[in-house]
């Protein structure tokens, strides 16, 4: 055998053991991307059709916020589990991202409000919370973030939090 | 009136200047910004909602004389690393075993043309 091979093969199989501890010692939850603190800027906005700052009148501890726009066709297709929710009594703070006032309520009028309270939010309140694009929903527990959903909300994503 | 006028000129000139100066930062920062949405183009290149919002969002924290060095850090502090096109020197194994193996066999050649030709 060569010398050289007699070096080689340990340094490969070192440093394939090597890869193979630090992937089992690998903690999957440090790959799960941590949600920023809610920003305060949505407690203290005044709610579109209340005139009240949600702060002041949010009591729950579990509640969902959903971006949603009259311009966002996916939107159209998650509102029936919105309505479903309201149903069963789940607070859910609207914030319409970057849209027009007279659609806003034209779309609301015409597809029903699920929503305890909207926030119009020309883009601040989205940036703080990291929004990709619309429709996204963000479950809170506790003042927390605990899970988000990009695109469409359905059934089945719900049922897991309820 | 002439020296008033060269005045006048010479400012409007240096606020223009200046205007232009930040304008060039701002892109600049946009670049190393990537869009989450379509995952090659920086925010510069993008046009979702989006790169627009954020845009938006990173101008006006320029406005507030926020630093670059502190916009980026709450960038990645929402959105994490993959915001960056330049990510955290993290994955040492990722970057550094193409070398390695590079290297390995480069010596495992090396040895065997020495065998080769002192056999010669």
């Amino acid at each position: 055998m060569h010398r050289i091979t007699i070096i080689i093969i340990p340094i490969i199989l070192l440093l394939t053991a090597f890869i193979i501890i630090t992937n089992l010692n690998y903690d999957k939850s440090s790959i799960k991307k941590s949600y920023p603190p809610l920003p305060k800027v949505i407690f203290e906005n005044l709610s579109y059709f209340k005139n009240i700052p949600i702060g002041s009148s949010l009591n729950e501890k579990v509640y969902i916020i959903n971006f949603f726009a009259s311009w966002c066709a996916p939107c159209l297709a998650e509102h029936p589990t919105f309505m479903n929710l309201k149903q069963k009594n789940i607070i859910i703070i609207g914030i319409n991202f970057r849209d027009d006032e007279e659609n806003l309520n034209k779309w609301l009028e015409e597809h029903g409000n699920p929503y305890e309270y909207v926030i119009r939010d020309d883009g601040d309140i989205a940036f703080k919370l990291g929004l990709i694009g619309v429709p996204e929903t963000y479950f809170v527990k506790d003042q927390l973030i605990y899970k988000k959903i990009q695109g469409p909300l359905f059934k089945e994503d719900i049922e897991e939090f309820l | 009136m002439k020296n008033f006028y060269k005045k006048f000129i010479l400012v409007l000139l240096l606020i223009s200047f200046n205007a232009v100066s930040q304008e060039q930062v701002r892109i600049d920062f946009y670049k190393t910004i990537r869009c989450l949405v379509c995952d090659g183009q920086s925010i510069y290149d993008s046009e979702t909602v989006f790169a627009q919002n954020l845009r938006e969002q990173i101008k006006l924290k320029f406005d507030q004389n926020f630093t670059k060095a502190e916009i980026k850090k709450e960038l990645l502090i929402i959105y994490g690393q993959d915001i960056s096109f330049q990510p955290k020197f993290n994955n040492f194994i990722l970057w550094f075993s193409p070398m390695i193996v590079l290297f390995l066999m480069f010596c495992f050649n090396l040895s065997r043309y020495r065998k080769n030709t002192n056999k010669k």
